[in-house]
């Protein structure tokens, strides 16, 4: 927590993002392609001879243990993640329970006492929070601690998992439910995290535009962290029992990486029959894009821009995405870096993501007062140039270069590892690891690239613009 | 020459070598990872608006280190690092800090190229009139950004109420008017000045040899570059506050607060005494205090309090900051708490956890090379080892703790800068 400060202001803004999440709010530093959805293969037993190999197990029903042994780190981090369908009912109740969770457990009975106990651990570090991803509501706690080979005190290891079980399964809840003093204290946090999504505008603007992308009635467009006007309701009985059934009917994905790890330290976890989450739709194409305007007091305008493919993404066609999304404006060589942002000089960041699970693609950028129109036209006749297949083979070549630079990387960090496995392993997809992408995407043709790239359609757009 | 700087912690070394032009090159050698990231960094950032070189005087605007560090991206023949790395799938970046000016790549192959690369921009200044107006738009919306920016508002804020003169006041980023002052000269007055070889370091860890790194050094780098007898030219900082409250409203949720001490600026046992007031913080204020769970209780903080710490030439300060409905009540409870500190000494219990988290933060931090490459640059700005704080922290006591803040916190040496919600 006490660190020296490194303020700075970065050349190149798009490779710091701040995601707001439930109970916590976390500081990522993205790595061009690795910000984004990826999916997955089943490993075969020729993949194992990798440098990180995986296996996942069902250790017992509907709970599954993927361990990644790798002795050259100095960190070692665990998590422990409860995969559930999303729903509306139970939204804010569900954003509430990584706050909970983190006031005790039974053999620490009280959050100071964790504190330290985690301290002593030479700074192990709990975090828990509540995610959507699609149709699903996940709630992980993820334990992240030195090598416990590296530290004086060897036992270390042995209460690193136990910590993390107990965060989940021993949460303390004197009399059978949560502690209804701490339940207020905790609902008030949440109140005050629901209304700081306004402070980070852009994340403001994309939210109030997501909702008009999906529909009012669809599942993504709901509030990670719900609704203020539910927390009155809410009550220790009610998010205790929401709890139990949370805890007990979730799908459990469990990845450890660092030193080896034994199954057999997970094997009282309950078997369970996960209630699957409904397959994402596509969002539709539209011939007319809707357009959001949200006046506020901003110094800076911003912009949200939001594309649709209209339909779900075969395994090929995620591939061919990736490539066109690092090209169109993912990469700091893409078109909307080198072009909309350096030559035109129209703002200071402009970049896109996409999701290739559900099949689109968001813009996100600075916007200068006036130049709404010379922005947006900017945008699209970049677009419209790479759907025409007006780019060089130098540009296809980088851009393949640039993701194979990344993913190589992937098998150097605990942290991206845990990225880059963890979002495979929520979805359940079939295993892919970074060197069976970097195959597959550098068999994309530009040819794929600019017919994939003529499916995609301008659904939304969003100006977080100044109230006069 | 070339000295090897070992660590028997982490059973770990890494080379220190001093080029003949004065350039200080370290390296970390991991034949076990995959990639290299290296790090070229100058000792010049936002604090640096006065200095002498070679005995003439000059006086830059607000932000030009931040401007140069933009404009060190374009090239003579009109490519941009961009793409110089992308041809070999790089990726790179530079910021800018109060004190320090870093520009680094990430690569996992053409490792070569990609360090004669970030030699060579770096070491190849070019501004045109023309290409330094095109900046000032970039860097303009890059300022109105920050404007919205609660954080950054709240740390200026605080800024502009503890210092006088130093140049902590000043806003790295400068403001419109600051850089529409600034010119191609002004630029390469402060690139001869602070990008002297002598004034910088290349530090580089991974998948490399310290051979290879020396020998790309000698193939790209000048090394008959004359050093420059550079002054950095500061003011006398009074050590008073200039004010102790000041607020403003913005479009934000919540009311922020920002909590800062100003300290005496280090001079001996820099590090030490460094390290130290993080641990004092981390005992008296962090999560494992009764001080954070008391205030948390009852409603005062949340999450989303935290304290940081800058230490520069002539200046320190510890910034504590977060939400609060009422910031003067936070205030009120720290320098209790403080008070509470000194007279009655700092619980070792507390104080021995803040040592264990530290010593884990910093083995954790050897893991990634990105964190391990800017470590060495940072400490070599500072003139320590950077090793010294695993050394140090076995070393340090709660006695250490007490005597440190018999002079240090102190209430009239504190500041409160609010940032409050306008009516939406």
């Amino acid at each position: 927590m006490f660190q020296s400060l490194l303020v700075a202001l970065c050349k190149v803004f798009s490779l710091f993002f701040f995601f707001h999440m439930c109970g916590k709010i976390q500081r990522y530093t993205c790595a061009g392609g690795l910000l984004f959805c990826t999916n997955t293969i089943v490993l075969t037993d020729t993949d194992l001879n990798e440098v990180n190999d995986i296996n996942r197990t069902e250790i017992n029903r509907g709970v599954f243990l993927s361990c990644i042994e790798d002795d050259r780190f100095k960190k070692q981090k665990l998590f422990l993640a409860l995969v559930s369908p999303l729903k509306r009912e139970t939204v804010t109740d569900t954003a509430l329970l990584p706050y909970m969770l983190s006031r005790g457990i039974n053999s620490c009975p009280d959050m100071t006492q964790l504190a330290r106990r985690l301290a002593m651990l030479y700074g192990a570090d709990i975090s828990r929070a509540a995610t959507k991803d699609g149709n699903s509501r996940v709630i992980c706690v993820a334990l992240e601690a030195p090598n416990a080979l590296l530290l004086p005190d060897k036992s270390a290891a042995s209460q690193y998992v136990k910590l993390l079980e107990e965060s989940v399964f021993g949460v303390y809840m004197p009399g059978g439910s949560f502690d209804p003093q701490w339940l207020d204290i905790e609902k008030e946090k949440l109140r005050e995290s629901i209304r700081a999504v306004y402070n980070d505008k852009r994340e403001y603007n994309l939210n109030c535009t997501s909702r008009a992308f999906y529909g009012e009635d669809d599942l993504r467009s709901l509030d990670n962290c719900g609704y203020e006007e539910d927390l009155a309701n809410i009550n220790s009985r009610r998010l205790t029992d929401i709890y139990h059934e949370f805890v007990d009917r979730a799908r459990i994905e469990i990845l450890c990486i660092g030193p080896k790890c034994d199954p057999e330290q997970f094997a009282a976890i309950p078997a369970r029959t996960p209630e699957r989450p409904a397959v994402v739709k596509p969002v539709e194409k539209r011939d007319t894009p809707i357009v959001v305007r949200t006046p506020d007091e901003v110094v800076q305008q911003n912009l949200a821009m939001l594309f649709s493919y209209g339909e779900l993404l075969t395994e090929q066609q995620k591939d061919v995405a990736r490539l066109a999304n690092l090209m169109f404006g993912g990469s700091p060589t893409s078109r909307l870096f080198s072009n909309v942002r350096e030559k035109q000089s129209l703002c200071y960041y402009c970049s896109s993501s996409a999701n290739y699970t559900e099949g689109t693609v968001g813009v996100v950028s600075g916007i200068e007062k006036g130049n709404e129109e010379k922005l947006t036209r900017a945008v699209m006749n970049e677009l419209e140039s790479l759907q025409n297949g007006s780019f060089t083979d130098k540009e296809l070549a980088e851009n393949k270069l640039f993701l194979e630079n990344m993913l190589t990387g992937v098998n150097d960090s605990v942290q991206q590892l845990g990225q880059w496995y963890l979002s495979q392993l929520l979805r359940e997809e079939n295993m892919t690891t970074p060197q069976q992408l970097i195959e597959r995407v550098n068999s994309v043709s530009g040819d794929q690239v600019s017919k994939l790239l003529s499916m995609l359609k301008l659904n939304t757009v969003g100006f977080f613009t100044e109230r006069n | 020459m070339t000295k090897i700087v070992k660590s028997t912690i982490l059973n770990e070394q890494y080379t220190s070598t001093v080029l003949e032009n004065g350039l200080t090159v370290l390296v970390y050698e991991r034949p076990e990872r995959a990639g290299v990231f290296g790090a070229f960094g100058a000792k010049i950032g936002g604090i640096n608006q006065h200095f002498s070189v070679d005995g003439k005087e000059y006086k830059v605007p607000e932000g030009v280190a931040h401007f140069l560090e933009h404009k060190m991206f374009e090239g003579k023949d009109g490519e941009d690092a961009f793409s110089l790395f992308a041809r070999y799938g790089a990726d790179t970046n530079a910021f800018t800090g109060f004190d320090r000016t870093v520009y680094v790549f990430n690569s996992n192959g053409e490792v070569d190229n990609c360090l004669r690369a970030l030699l060579n921009f770096v070491s190849s200044p070019y501004f045109t009139p023309e290409n330094v107006e095109k900046e000032q738009g970039i860097i303009g919306q890059e300022i109105r950004m920050y404007d919205d920016s609660d954080t950054w508002q709240l740390l200026m804020g605080a800024m502009g109420l503890m210092y006088h003169k130093h140049g902590l006041r000043a806003d790295i980023a400068g403001t419109v008017e600051s850089i529409a002052q600034i010119t191609d000269q002004t630029l390469y007055d402060c690139y001869n000045a602070f990008y002297n070889p002598a004034n910088m370091v290349l530090s580089v860890c991974g998948n490399i040899t310290t051979e290879k790194v020396l020998e790309l050094c000698a193939e790209c780098l000048d090394m008959n570059v004359s050093p420059v007898s550079l002054k950095v030219i500061s003011e006398p900082e009074d050590s008073t506050v200039v004010g102790t409250y000041a607020e403003k409203d913005m479009s934000i949720a919540a009311r922020e607060f920002c909590i800062g001490f100003k300290l005496k600026p280090l001079e001996k046992d820099a590090m030490r005494r460094e390290l130290l007031t993080n641990l004092v913080c981390e005992a008296l204020f962090g999560h494992t205090s009764d001080f954070y769970r008391e205030l948390y209780d009852k409603g005062l903080i949340n999450q989303t309090f935290e304290s940081e710490s800058e230490f520069v030439q002539g200046a320190a300060f510890v910034l504590l900051m977060g939400e609060s409905e009422q910031p003067q009540e936070v205030k009120k409870a720290v320098l209790e708490q403080l008070a509470n500190a000194r007279a009655n000494g700092v619980d070792p219990d507390r104080f021995e956890e803040s040592l264990r988290n530290r010593y884990g933060d910093e083995i954790i931090g050897y893991d990634g090379n990105e964190s391990i490459a800017l470590n060495l640059a940072f400490s070599h700005f500072k003139g320590c080892n950077a090793y010294g704080v695993l050394e140090i922290l076995g070393s340090l006591t709660a006695a250490d703790a007490n005597a440190l803040l018999q002079d240090s916190f102190l209430e009239q040496d504190t500041i409160l800068y609010v940032i409050n919600p306008k009516e939406r």
